[in-house]
């Protein structure tokens, strides 16, 4: 079996997601005689790509929806893997286009992979019937042979310094959500409690330096104990765990955050580092090794007697077996796939890609290698070479049609078509509008944003049906790359 | 202790003096004279500053710069001089040119880097991060407080050092005084040591471990010490730093808390030595929020009295600093902040419910719409508070959670206090990211029980640099029932206090928010509440909207009525063109709105033909670009007394290829203490206010809906403002847009001005 895996960009490689999850499991996959391979949407042929799975990792835009949709139609199996919530938030704007994009993706594909059971509830918001299935970030490698080893010495060199070193160490900020240094800030009142100890007490913040803006330094100067603050490399972040006694790593309860994975846990546990987990218990699977608060932390460090602890690295092994084993997990997915069937393409529908307010060339440049229709709708102002454009004309839309499409026009428009127009040098033939059945307008449309808000959607539906009766039967999907919500409020109802 | 400055004000006045013998120009020679010798004084009480500070090492300076070893130069005097400007650090935990990087000002200045930091930059508290962050002082467990720490450390050799016993020193003499084994310090008289123990009685019964062998809680005979507390702040979660006004000589300043985490063990936090009003006693809480004793004492350990400090969130950067600011506005003048005062008026209060008088709150519930935890309500040291101290209950409020972090929300947000002193009192109902205020925990609810009503409270909008003004919004007198309009995945926007309480509560502040830092992106200054949770009533009530075509652009119009017509109840909607109106305008409306177009000379023939019991006035320019403006707001005009409803109205300017988007009218706010001013709600008022519905003194002029019956009265002239009441409800929950437009603007009716029934803004400045 060959699986590809749909990223945004080159860079993405490196990113935490792509290296956690799919690098830790391509040798065990691969023993499994399946082979797993990014691959750059960019570079992404739906029509040739040799893969037997395809599975959308974080392109949200509309090459990714093309590529499933075509993808789908050769009996491809089709998957998008959802580790990031930016998807339950149903009450915030801002995240509206991705909403629109997961509503659009999920009729394409046959399952999709979450970071944990509540990231797959919000797939069964979505779309109920979808098969999924959870990956565990993986462990980097198996237990260290030495953790009993590690973890004497840990708390001996604690109680020799009469030194509390603490880490935290991840990304410290999202462009959408307050997560990272702000927990850090928030949670981190726990912190003087740990004077109690009579030891003292330093944490070291890991971190991007993105995050390191006025106002993410700000919240660390509130923090009540002594701060370190280091730019995060991977080197870095092995040396910290190397040298920490603790890990702080609190979570806040908005999807964004519950829908984590367990990695950073189990990362600081398989380094020998004690885990102090305040907030949303998304380490819950981990166990009574997660200590909730200081007070049984700090009972246990006065007795001696911590959770992470040689006498229980033998349930420690067993849970990263259960949780984080690279080789569980690659072996978990390897069932739920190939049990999976692909669908049988249903109908010779036509492809077509309508752009909205704000343009994506190259997903322009896909549907039409796909010998699918790119069609401009009234708000887009994108320089293309349009299939269909639709503009506003007095008392409807008027709908021009390429000379190369023209011949794909079922015979009842073909007989509408009056006159020829010319649009940025090319020729077009125009099929005249008349009044919208729908909104009795035609949908108005120009590039004022309140105009576009408010007739967008309504516009969207009449395209749809416009196209249906121009074409015939078509899978219509929105290009929209605009921040706005512009498609409409209910971004979970279909657009066409 | 005199300040460099103090020496620099008696060399001017020698300088001046008309009796300065040599004339004008022994006056010149003489000034001369002193200005060099003001100069080397200068170099020397400086070079003293650097290299007594604890930011400069010697040792360390002269092994990293081993020229300055070779040359023989002082190495305090070299960094003055020259050091600085080389990019040299004077020590390992003082970086020269991070500091200079971060405070632009300084570097513009000239000013010896290090210098500015120990005669300015530390009392101002310029960032510590631009140091290297090893040089926080360490709280180490062994001697857990440092002393006094001078923004200003000018002592010369004219100056004696004041010494002062620490409480360790204090040893067992007779005389001493010791409380739960601290030594505290000298009785001076024998009558006082019962005063003392009042005090820390008292400490002790308000936080929640009363000593019934000692005196009865609460009736504290303090003596007063000859000092007042100047000043005090967070400098972080667990830090408070206080400034103190001794009145007769260096006092010490010795602070006490019970540590709530150690079953109440009262514990010292913080001894200093306070000399003059510029020193700082920084004081390491156990707990943020628990009650202070300061016991102020002689350097020789002989006692002066005792300060409580009830409330420490009061003071500068803590949960309840914009309470203060609210308590103490009006009536204070140029006159400092009394937080001792303001403090133990509210524990006054507090103590008597304890003992026994009905509270006006008896528990709170708390709405977990849209939060994630990290507020305070969730964090331990304050729920360690309500529970312990403010003795109230904590359960949910809202609908049932289905995601795990609303599940996870609601079991983390209850709380049963172990304290039951609250019988009888109402319940406070809070969104979960305000914390409630100290006056509605202390407030008693006295001979009220016969009233059950429900009150929306005032609330105070905090940012989150707490260097920011805060924005008290008081509500109306009136009722303020129409304007709770709870929408599903949309936190309450007032507190409310269910059951007991008066008609006057509704002034009393229930509850601060404090607001993230981010800004409204566009996408939520266009649609502020998205998602497929309805906002308002099902379906609008039938509207007619007045529009004026004249003052209309042609294709601006088209859209606008198109717009309308594709907003929520579009097809039970009318319209009313008033005035002159082209064709092809009447026939667009006629299409769009069949059967349900009319045209009339003027407004008052519309109201005369009115067949709905709505009308709406759209001005010139305004778009619906949100569909359910209507919906929302007629389902606003449902309750008794709103004489109409609104919307924000937002508008883009274009950029370049970007725009920029901005709330343009939200109505205009009550403002205080003028009798006729109003303050328009821009983009910082509506950020405050967003996602929830308030009381206006006027409606935004260009967008709103009334009653029918209504229009008449306002078209008439002459109209007596004292014979109006009811409210103008306005909302950040939807938004409309206007568009950009060119020429006079008009707008054909404007509501009356309704100020009684508006909510109140004001900033509160620190």
């Amino acid at each position: 079996m060959k699986i590809s895996v749909l990223i945004p960009s080159e860079e993405f490689k490196q990113y935490a997601g792509a290296r956690i999850r799919y690098g830790r499991l391509k040798p065990h996959l691969s023993q499994l005689g399946i082979d797993i391979a990014l691959a750059n949407v960019a570079e992404f042929a739906p029509d040739k790509a040799e893969c037997d799975v395809l599975i959308i990792s974080k392109c949200h835009d509309a090459r990714a929806l093309i590529a499933a949709a075509a993808s789908l139609e050769r009996g491809i199996l089709v998957g998008v893997d959802l580790f990031d919530d930016y998807f339950s938030q149903t009450s915030d704007s801002r995240l509206a286009r991705y909403r629109i994009w997961l509503s659009q993706i999920l009729p394409s594909c046959d399952f999709a992979l979450c970071s944990t059971p509540a990231m797959a509830q919000t797939v069964e918001d979505y779309r109920a019937d979808l098969p999924w299935h959870v990956v565990n970030d993986p462990a980097d490698g198996d237990t260290p042979n030495d953790l009993s080893r590690v973890l004497a010495a840990k708390l001996a060199k604690a109680k020799d310094d009469q030194m509390l070193r603490l880490a935290w160490f991840g990304v410290g900020d999202n462009p959408h959500f307050d997560v990272g240094l702000s927990d850090v800030a928030a949670y981190s009142g726990i912190l003087s409690r740990l004077r109690h100890s009579g030891m003292d007490v330093e944490l070291t913040v890991l971190t991007n330096s993105r995050a390191l803006s006025p106002r993410g330094l700000a919240m660390l100067g509130e923090v009540p104990v002594r701060t370190r603050l280091l730019e995060w490399s991977e080197e870095r972040e092995r040396r910290l765990l190397r040298d920490a006694f603790a890990c702080f790593i609190p979570v806040n309860a908005q999807g964004f955050s519950a829908a984590k994975s367990l990695n950073r846990a189990v990362t600081a546990l398989v380094a020998g580092c004690q885990v102090i987990s305040v907030g949303y218990p998304l380490y819950a699977r981990l166990g009574q090794r997660i200590y909730r608060d200081v007070e049984s932390f700090l009972e246990d460090l006065a007795s001696g007697r911590m959770r992470h602890a040689p006498n229980s690295i033998e349930q420690f092994e067993r849970a990263v077996d259960d949780l984080a084993s690279a080789k569980a997990e690659a072996a978990g997915l390897a069932t739920f796939l190939t049990s999976r069937k692909a669908r049988k393409a249903g109908g010779a529908a036509t492809l077509a890609l309508v752009h909205g307010f704000a343009i994506n060339g190259p997903a322009h440049k896909l549907v039409q290698s796909l010998g699918g229709l790119s069609v401009a709708s009234p708000y887009c102002t994108g320089d293309l070479a349009f299939d269909v454009i639709f503009q506003k004309e007095a008392g409807g839309f008027g709908m021009l049609v390429s000379d190369d499409a023209l011949p794909r026009l079922v015979p009842g428009a073909s007989r509408k078509v009056r006159e020829n127009t010319s649009v940025p040098g090319r020729r077009f033939w125009k099929i005249p509008g008349g009044l919208d059945p729908q909104t009795g307008a035609g949908g108005a449309a120009d590039r004022d944003v309140p105009v576009s808000l408010a007739t967008y959607a309504t516009s969207m539906k009449s395209i749809g049906v416009h196209m249906s009766d121009a074409f015939g039967p078509c899978r219509l999907f929105l290009s929209e790359t605009s921040g706005l919500p512009l498609a409409g409020l209910d971004s979970r109802l279909a657009l066409f | 202790m005199p300040s460099l400055s103090k020496k620099f004000r008696t060399l001017k006045r020698l300088r001046f003096h008309p009796r300065a013998p040599g004339g004008l120009s022994g006056l010149g020679w003489l000034s001369g004279w002193l200005t060099g010798q003001r100069h080397r004084k200068r170099d020397f009480l400086a070079a003293k500053l650097i290299s007594q500070s604890s930011l400069f090492e010697s040792r360390w300076y002269l092994q990293t710069y081993p020229d300055v070893a070779d040359s023989g130069t002082d190495p305090a005097l070299h960094y003055l001089d020259s050091g600085w400007r080389e990019g040299r650090d004077p020590g390992p935990h003082f970086s020269t040119n991070a500091y200079l990087r971060a405070n632009v000002d300084v570097a513009r200045s000239g000013a010896n880097p290090l210098l500015h930091f120990l005669e300015f930059g530390y009392s101002e508290g310029r960032g510590t991060w631009d140091h290297r962050p090893g040089s926080r002082p360490v709280t180490s467990p062994g001697e857990p407080f440092g002393e006094a720490a001078p923004c200003v450390n000018l002592s010369v050799p004219d100056d004696p050092p004041v010494r002062w016993v620490r409480a360790v020193q204090l040893g067992q003499a007779d005389g001493i005084l010791s409380v739960d084994g601290l030594p505290v310090g000298y009785i001076r008289h024998p009558a006082e040591r019962a005063a003392i123990e009042n005090s820390f009685a008292w400490l002790a019964g308000f936080s929640g471990y009363p000593r019934e062998d000692v005196v009865k809680f609460g009736e504290v005979d303090a003596i007063d010490p000859p000092c007042s507390l100047l000043d005090s702040w967070y400098l972080d979660q667990s830090r408070l730093r206080t400034r103190w006004l001794p009145s007769s000589g260096p006092m010490v300043v010795r602070v006490f808390q019970h540590d709530p985490f150690c079953s109440g063990t009262l514990m010292m936090v913080g001894e200093g030595l306070a000399t003059t009003s510029l020193d700082f006693v920084d004081v390491s809480l156990w707990n943020p929020y628990f009650p202070l004793l300061f016991v102020l004492a002689e350097p020789d350990g002989r006692l002066l009295g005792t300060r409580p400090l009830p409330f420490p969130s009061l003071c500068r950067g803590g949960l309840h600093y914009p309470e203060l600011l609210a308590l103490a506005r009006g009536d204070r003048g140029s006159a400092p902040i009394d937080i001792v005062g303001q403090g133990q008026l509210l524990s006054e209060r507090l103590i008597s419910i304890v003992r026994g008088a009905a509270p006006l709150v008896e528990s709170m519930r708390v709405d977990l719409s849209g939060v994630d935890g990290t507020e305070p309500l969730f964090q331990p040291d304050f729920r360690m508070w309500l529970d312990q101290i403010a003795g109230i209950s904590i359960g949910e409020d809202g609908p049932d959670a289905a995601e795990s972090g609303q599940s996870f929300l609601a079991a983390a947000v209850g709380l049963r206090s172990r304290r039951s002193f609250r019988p009888g009192g109402g319940t406070l109902v809070l969104a979960a990211d305000m914390v409630p205020t100290l006056s509605v925990l202390c407030a008693a609810g006295g001979a009220i029980g016969k009233s059950r009503r429900d009150t929306l409270l005032s609330l105070i909008v905090a940012e989150a640099d707490v260097s920011q003004p805060a924005t008290l919004f008081e509500l109306p007198p009136t009722d303020s029932a129409p304007f709770q309009a709870p929408v599903p995945g949309v936190r309450s926007a007032w507190p409310r206090l269910i059951g007991k309480s008066r008609k006057s509560d509704g002034q009393l502040v229930g509850a601060i928010r404090r607001r993230r830092t981010r800004d409204l992106t566009d996408a939520e200054l266009f649609v502020p509440v998205s998602g497929p949770e309805p906002i308002g009533s099902q379906e609008p009530e039938p509207i007619t909207w007045l529009i004026w075509p004249e003052d209309w652009d042609d294709d601006v119009l088209e859209q606008a009525l198109e717009a309308l017509s594709l907003s929520s109840g579009a097809g039970s909607q009318r319209i009313a063109l008033i005035g002159n109106s082209d064709a092809a305008i009447s026939d667009l409306a006629d299409r769009l709105f069949p059967g349900r177009t009319r045209s009339y000379e003027r407004a008052e023939f519309a109201a005369d033909d009115a067949e709905t019991s709505l009308v709406g006035y759209l001005g010139s320019g305004v778009i619906l670009h949100d569909k359910r403006c209507p919906r929302l707001l007629s389902s606003l005009m449902r309750h008794d007394g709103v004489a109409t409803a609104s919307c924000a109205i937002v508008s883009t300017e274009a950029r370049g290829k970007t725009f920029r988007t901005s709330v343009i009218d939200a109505g205009k706010l009550a403002a205080p203490s003028m009798d006729a001013a109003t303050i328009q709600v821009g983009e910082g008022e509506a950020g405050r206010l967003w996602r929830t519905v308030y009381s206006v003194a006027r409606p935004p002029r260009d967008l709103w809906i009334a009653r029918f019956s209504s229009l008449p009265e306002w078209l008439r002239s002459g109209l007596r403002p004292q014979d109006l009441s009811g409210q103008h409800l306005c909302t950040t929950l939807v938004t409309a847009s206007a568009l950009p437009r060119e020429g006079h603007r008009t707008t054909r009716i404007r509501p009356p001005a309704l100020k009684d029934g508006a909510l109140q803004s004001e900033a509160l400045y620190g």
